[in-house]
């Protein structure tokens, strides 16, 4: 598998217009994203993870260090609009990102903009309304939508660009556990089905332990870069990290902890009952 | 179907009148303008209201709709009347002290009033047919030829087409904030003018403020999706002129000679 | 302290999306209690608490509030809401005043206190909800996410209510967000003695918290139990589209598989002791 993404100690600055002072939001940050990954990337608020993924698509340029997309420079001004082709970004407010009241013609945004013929736009909406499984609201006005059903049309009207990543920051952040669940599900399935590179911001662990691999960052530096079953054991280290794990890693870990011989790499129900049953059974048949 | 959201007065069918090409509808719609103002007599403003009456039989929409689109222009249309009536010169029909009618008053007052009626009648019918989407497609098409002077047709249409999309989320936060400013005891409906409108300012402001960043992360995300990458800016959408199209200009040129061959008819 | 008899209401009476959001609901909350109160979205939930706070009115039925009946047409609302605080969800949303002070004393002003008791009351619900002083002087705009939203909260406790509803206090938050949140709630319900309606998505937070547990779904109170009993149920709970915490799943899927393991588990601590304990003795104690 080639990188599509790479970043070279990315640092960025961020100066107050008001106070004049200089935060480092990103410090030295390496780092390379295969194609047809799916990345989570977790962080504290105000730990950078935003910020680091306003880089993936040229919304900000890094103060020093570099960041490629495919083989484009992104402080290369004159490839904005490739790299914008090239990564979709989703964003935390659904509401915040359409234009259109009508979902086709949201979806549709993107392609006219880029100057695509007609019969090719219509070609792209059906594509990217049937990707997110929402071609039977093509006619509704946005705001008649769910929160995950509006998202699921952000996510369309960045398909419809046929990017090559896309990035989504905190997509499910002001959405009900149901419109999480259609969110993570339609992420998963574009990964899986059509290996679209997929870099998705959040903080609820559960969507994090969906991915190949979970990036940590805090206070602007890379903590962690491993895949989930890597990442979530280190309960302690996640804790001082303000983040969270799943429970069924915690009550794995709480066991070892208290003495059992468990192994607590484990992220869901099956394999935390899997491992505690083998555990029951080996003290059983000791008895 | 929802994509007709019930925004402004927009009555959702499947009509002729509705069906009708956006540009046709403005453009006829212009035109009726500049007919209302030049019927010379009443004969002229019967055939006016003839097109006008077939014109909402054929969009099934109920009289009682169109009727009600004057309603918030009534006082505007009877002050206009009272002045014409009493400040035109001519032959005294009837006089008290300063104030007195002439016949000629009178005549004017007759005309400003269904010159009115039927303007905003006319122009309700068009709000009332067409969706504000393909009025605003429309407009934008018959606006594109004056982007090389310099008017930006695209721009105009964009800003009017994204006001549309966020009115009903604006309104929907509207009331979340005056809940909330209720639920901490705030009064809206008691005091005088004054303390009425003090008391919208806890509304307001985070009205605002919240409609500022939405524009700010709007602005982003459009970015994001390529906006403004390219001049020649494609659309989903396909404007064409049909049958009916023709029909309905041929109808109204109708309206236009005859209302021409009526103003020849002396008014007496 | 709140009652509820009968009390039903439908969203746009009369019109094409009428709709019934609360179906005949009766229910009784004590004094000082702390209800968590769960149900998936369009499950009633927010009807409910915008009926506890007069901000709608129900159809029928009657809704007593500390004595008061606020369905009676003779009952201020405003009365009711100084006593009934309401948390909207996002309520960082609401700020307007230039200092955060000023903001917390919207409140306790519109009751018509006098200036020396508002902004004593202002300053000890910002503390309580951890704002520093120095704060206070700030532009609620200049604050943090998390210190918009505690100083949204002091603004609905400086007015003294006895009961504090909460709408999603959490929504956005991160986890130390959160979880520093939730403590403060706890903290406030131990150290005022308020009635406590906590509305969340999460059962994790609700489990962790709440005396009594209310699931709306449909427009029905579908439980309305101590907790332990509400997680006997978990498959009820999950047929109703709700999250049941994992640690309940694992100790359920573990009894099926044999292990004797208690019903009702909702906390990982309790999980944890359960677990441990069958582990050492193999056999049932818990």
């Amino acid at each position: 598998m080639d990188n599509i993404i790479r970043t070279e100690n990315l640092c960025f600055n961020y100066t107050d217009d008001e106070t004049g002072e200089t935060t480092c939001v990103l410090k030295d940050i390496s780092l390379e994203i295969k194609r047809g990954e799916f990345i989570a990337v977790l962080g504290h608020n105000g730990s950078g993870k935003s910020t680091f993924a306003k880089h993936l698509n040229a919304i900000l340029i890094p103060t020093s260090g570099k960041v490629w997309v495919g083989d484009i420079d992104t402080s290369d001004e004159k490839r904005l609009y490739d790299i914008r082709k090239m990564v979709g970004m989703v964003f935390q407010n659904p509401d915040n990102q359409m234009v259109a009241n009508i979902v086709e013609d949201d979806v549709a945004f993107a392609p006219e903009n880029l100057g695509v013929p007609r019969e090719e736009i219509r070609k792209r909406v059906d594509t990217a309304l049937a990707a997110v499984n929402m071609s039977e609201f093509a006619m509704h006005a946005p705001h008649m939508l769910s929160g995950g059903q509006k998202q699921r049309v952000a996510i369309a009207g960045v398909l419809a660009m046929e990017p090559e990543i896309i990035v989504l920051d905190e997509p499910t952040a002001m959405l009900d556990p149901n419109g999480r669940r259609e969110i993570i599900e339609t992420v998963k399935r574009l990964n899986k089905e059509k290996n679209m590179t997929v870099v998705m911001i959040t903080h609820y662990m559960e969507e994090a332990v969906e991915a190949d691999r979970v990036i940590v960052i805090d206070n602007g530096k890379i903590e962690m870069d491993a895949p989930p079953i890597e990442v979530f054991p280190k309960v302690e280290k996640m804790k001082s990290l303000g983040l969270d794990t799943p429970q069924a890693t915690e009550l794995a870990f709480l066991l070892k902890k208290n003495g059992f011989d468990i192994d607590s790499n484990v992220l869901s129900v099956g394999e935390c009952a899997d491992k505690i049953e083998q555990l029951w059974k080996r003290v059983m048949t000791n008895d | 179907m929802l994509k007709d959201i019930t925004l402004g007065q927009y009555f959702p069918g499947e009509t002729v009148i509705h069906k009708l090409d956006p540009r046709t509808k403005i453009l006829v719609m212009l035109a009726y303008i500049v007919v209302t103002f030049c019927v010379k007599n009443f004969y002229g403003y019967i055939a006016l209201a003839a097109f006008v009456v077939v014109c909402v039989a054929l969009s099934k929409i109920p009289p009682i709709f169109v009727i009600k689109g004057l309603r918030p222009i009534m006082v505007f249309i009877i002050i206009t009347a009272l002045f014409n009536l009493f400040l035109t010169s001519g032959t005294v029909v009837w006089q008290f002290g300063v104030l007195k009618i002439t016949y000629e008053g009178i005549r004017f007052a007759v005309f400003m009033v269904l010159r009115l009626t039927f303007l905003i009648l006319g122009t309700s019918l068009l709000t009332l047919t067409t969706s504000p989407i393909s009025l605003t497609d429309g407009m934008e098409t018959l606006l594109s030829p004056f982007a090389k002077i310099g008017l930006p047709a695209h721009e105009l249409s964009m800003m009017m087409s994204i006001a549309l999309r966020f009115i009903p989320t604006l309104m929907e936060e509207t009331d979340k904030i005056m809940k909330a400013q209720a639920a901490r005891g705030a009064d809206f409906d008691s005091g005088n003018i004054l303390s009425r409108a003090k008391a919208m300012i806890p509304i307001l402001i985070p009205l605002f403020i919240s409609a500022f960043r939405r524009a700010d992360e709007l602005a982003t995300a459009m970015e994001c999706r390529c906006y403004g990458v390219t001049e020649n800016r494609t659309s989903l959408h396909e404007l064409k002129f049909q049958k009916r199209d023709v029909g309905a200009t041929i109808a109204f040129l109708v309206l236009v000679a005859v209302v021409a061959a009526i103003n020849f008819i002396p008014s007496k | 302290m709140i009652k509820l008899e009968n009390v039903s209401y439908t969203y746009m009476k009369g019109g094409p999306f009428e709709k019934k959001a609360l179906d005949n609901i009766s229910l009784e909350i004590g004094k000082g209690e702390f209800i968590g109160l769960i149900g998936h979205t369009g499950s009633g939930k927010s009807t409910l608490i915008q009926l506890l706070n007069g901000l709608i009115k129900p159809d029928c039925g009657r809704i007593i509030i500390d004595g008061t009946d606020i369905t009676d047409k003779n009952t201020k609302m405003r009365d009711i809401r100084f006593k009934v605080g309401l948390v909207m969800q996002y309520p960082e949303y609401q700020l307007f005043e230039e200092t955060v002070l000023k903001d917390i004393s919207f409140g306790p002003s519109n009751m018509g206190l006098d200036n020396d008791e508002v902004k004593h009351r202002a300053e000890f619900a910002a503390n309580l909800v951890g704002l520093p002083k120095e704060l206070l002087s700030k532009s609620p705009f200049d604050l943090s996410g998390g210190q918009k939203r505690r100083a949204a909260i002091a603004g609905v406790l400086a007015m003294e209510p006895k009961v504090l509803i909460l709408d999603e206090p959490t929504a956005g938050l991160d986890p130390a967000g959160r979880d520093e949140i939730l403590f403060k709630i706890k903290d406030m319900h131990e150290r005022m003695g308020l009635t406590v309606i906590l509305v969340s998505h999460s059962m994790e937070d609700v489990a962790k918290l709440a005396d009594r547990i209310l699931v709306m779904n449909k427009g029905n109170k579908e439980m309305f139990d101590i907790p332990e009993n509400i997680f006997r149920n978990a498959d009820r709970l999950t047929e109703i589209g709700l999250n049941v915490p994992q640690v309940t799943k694992i100790v359920d899927e573990l009894r099926h598989r044999g292990m004797p393991l208690k019903e009702g588990v909702y906390t990982i601590n309790d999980g944890l002791y359960c677990i441990k304990e069958a582990l050492s003795k193999g056999e049932k104690i818990c």
